[in-house]
């Protein structure tokens, strides 16, 4: 079975397991930890890939990780996913988790970027236009790309709203080509 | 030297850039996955729709095949080495079309409808997408106007009708290209305004190279230049160089452009060239694209990819316009081998086939048309009736023949009557007999299918045929131009007519110089 059908099934009965059990909040501020604590690790990536380290040993490494900081819930599902030897498709997991979080919650995650640091005000202006398009509350990630030039660019799943400097050039370049003929 | 002032420049600059408007825009996009023999995995690209055209970075495009739970198939037009793993891929929101009109005619171009040729680029303000549906059985009428190749083998025995598909096949090396490029040299009739006065409406013709040399399509075009056939023909060229994608879909844009013709109401023949390119073009994609292979590794659905295409051919009921679209598939056999999978196949579709053999193209035969086995199924209703009256005999006195034809080298041990028939086919067949780009009016085909099944060529020697044949023609010409002015006009062949021709031909054979 592909890894996003196997991520899709542990995330919806996580999500399932936590609705069910009122702790929804919690479980999120532990995912969005784990999270974090895995992609700043390197080591621990590799050591979750790893197909050597026997499954005991495995889970009483992540105990010890996380058992000071997450709920006892969590730390259930890390060792059953341990258990059933899914640990490499953990951050999948998880990041599909938090994708059906916010569908359920309905949340709109954007991840917006910006040629340069986004005041506080145009941030605020930025999430309202988005609030009236999607007609949904908006949780935004603001990030710095340089290569935009100016302007800004928003990306919700698949699709993108471009309204960077970078893209109009190009949409010049090509109206200018197409319409190079028309000079004469 | 003339000055041309910078702030003139300015001017237009600002005049072009008044135009742009710059907003937010909106659109979908994935990342490549896998990249690699023309083909692209895609993540994400969510919404993309089933052979969508899609836009990688390096301005190649792509045309999505596969949708699968979570990525995406899409086979490349372009140079799959300018594409990276990670690299974003947008959607268009437009399934592959091609830009038709009147424009491309006289043009050479690729199967997206971009002109090769190096004379600028094509105005045209429509686009048609290349995958259409066939059209129904409502919207269709039987076949009924014929369409004339100008080789008297084929408008006598073989007639095509115009909306028909009819097979071309044989093994390499013995002139099928020759016959569709003759076909296309003769529709040049139909555009002049005698043509025009008789009720005979012009054939707008679109020739689909797949898979051939770059060399051989330069070659065709400067055939059809030569003899004015450029301006009513458009050349949709996937040469053997262009990515397999490409090749696959050449014939469908094809089909798309003689479907604009057809649905104002005019008439398009679309040439095919080759099918079996095309089928091996399409087994590489469908294997990179993880298909599961089938009989001779050809995908399940090399037969469907075939009919939908041919299907597209037809005949419109007079409500819709009354256009058509003939097609002329053309298929190459290896060794004669029609029982191989491809060739069954087509075979099985088209409403008949001109089968071409080696050994008759080296015999002298040429056009090296195997009447025995030719056959088309629809084609006699479209046949004028002159023809339809000379071709009867013709076809009897060649089966004759064929079937004595293994006792010829008995000679004249044979009986006399045997060796009339004998005689009889052997002019028959060299009367058959035809140069390349050298087509002939349907009414000269009459005439002299007419002197050769009633026994005018009887005393002629074999090899002296051709050349009566080319002189009877002239004379009826000069000094019987009436004939040929009643057969054009009248399509029929009256008991007047009839004592003409043999008058005609009485008194030229009293003239006939035998070498």
């Amino acid at each position: 079975m592909s890894i996003s059908k196997v991520a899709n099934r542990y995330a919806d009965s996580f999500l399932a397991n936590a609705i069910e059990k009122g702790i929804l909040d919690e479980i999120t501020n532990d995912v969005n930890f784990i999270l974090n604590v895995i992609n700043s690790s390197d080591e621990l990536q590799r050591f979750l890939a790893s197909p050597i380290i026997k499954t005991e040993l495995k889970k009483s490494i992540l105990r010890e990780i996380f058992a000071d900081n997450t709920s006892a819930h969590t730390l259930k599902f890390l060792e059953f996913v341990v258990d059933k030897k899914r640990e490499d498709i953990l951050i999948q997991i998880f990041e599909k988790f938090i994708e059906l979080k916010d569908d359920y919650l309905g949340i709109v995650r954007l991840d917006i970027k910006s040629a340069f640091p986004l005041s506080e005000d145009l941030k605020e202006i930025l999430l309202k236009k988005f609030e009236s398009i999607f007609n949904k509350k908006i949780e935004a990630v603001f990030s710095q790309e340089d290569n935009l030039i100016g302007g800004f660019l928003v990306k919700y799943r698949d699709t993108v709203y471009d309204a960077s400097i970078k893209h109009q050039l190009e949409k010049l370049k090509q109206n200018l080509i197409s319409g190079s003929l028309s000079l004469n | 030297m003339p000055e041309v002032r910078p702030d003139e420049i300015t001017e237009i600059l600002r005049r072009q850039l008044s135009g742009f408007e710059s907003e937010v825009d909106i659109y979908d996009v994935g990342t490549v996955l896998q990249v690699g023999d023309g083909i692209a995995r895609v993540y994400g690209l969510s919404k993309v729709m089933a052979s969508e055209l899609v836009e990688f970075p390096n301005d190649v495009f792509g045309m999505v095949l596969n949708l699968e739970e979570d990525s995406v198939g899409c086979v490349l037009f372009g140079d799959s080495t300018l594409i990276k793993e990670g690299d974003v891929v947008k959607r268009t929101n437009r399934v592959a079309s091609l830009p038709v009109g009147d424009n491309m005619l006289g043009r050479v171009i690729t199967p997206l409808g971009v002109p090769i040729d190096g004379k600028g680029p094509i105005k045209t303000d429509q686009f048609l997408p290349i995958e259409r549906k066939a059209l129904g059985v409502i919207q269709r009428q039987p076949v009924k106007e014929p369409l004339q190749t100008g080789i008297a083998a084929i408008d006598a025995m073989i007639p095509i009708g115009r909306g028909q598909r009819e097979l071309i096949i044989g093994d390499r090396q013995t002139g099928k290209t020759a016959v569709a490029i003759d076909t296309i040299i003769n529709q040049k009739y139909t555009h002049t305004e005698e043509a025009k006065a008789l009720g005979i409406k012009p054939v707008y013709c679109v020739y689909v190279a797949i898979g051939q040399k770059e060399s051989t399509v330069a070659q065709v075009v400067a055939k059809l230049e030569e003899y004015g056939a450029m301006p009513y023909t458009t050349i949709i060229s996937a040469s053997a160089s262009d990515p397999a994608p490409l090749q696959f879909i050449a014939p469908y844009a094809g089909a798309t452009l003689g479907e604009y013709f057809r649905d104002s109401g005019r008439h398009a023949l679309c040439i095919y060239d080759d099918l079996s390119k095309q089928a091996q073009a399409y087994r590489e994609l469908s294997l990179l694209l993880r298909r599961p292979p089938g009989r001779e590794a050809y995908p399940g659905d090399v037969f469907y990819l075939h009919s939908r295409l041919l299907e597209r051919a037809s005949k419109l009921s007079e409500d819709l316009g009354g256009g058509s679209l003939t097609a002329l598939p053309v298929i190459e056999t290896q060794q004669g081998d029609v029982s191989a999978y491809i060739p069954t196949n087509v075979i099985s579709i088209t409403d008949g086939q001109i089968y071409l053999e080696s050994n008759l193209f080296n015999a002298g035969v040429r056009p090296a048309i195997n009447v025995g086995i030719s056959v088309s199924r629809v084609g006699g209703n479209a046949q004028i009736k002159a023809m339809k009256k000379v071709a009867g005999s013709l076809k009897l006195d060649l089966a004759q023949y064929r079937e004595l034809e293994a006792f010829a080298k008995f000679g004249s041990d044979l009986d006399k009557a045997t060796q009339r028939t004998l005689a009889k086919g052997a002019r028959l067949v060299e009367l058959l007999k035809q140069g390349q780009y050298s087509p002939i009016p349907v009414e000269k085909q009459v005439v002299s299918i007419f002197l050769g099944t009633n026994g005018y060529l009887d005393s002629i020697a074999v090899y002296d045929v051709k050349r009566f044949e080319k002189e009877i023609l002239e004379f009826i010409e000069m000094k019987y131009n009436q004939i040929f002015q009643i057969i054009k006009k009248e399509k029929d062949l009256s008991s007047e007519t009839i004592e003409l021709i043999k008058k005609a031909a009485e008194e030229f054979l009293s003239m006939f110089k035998k070498s």
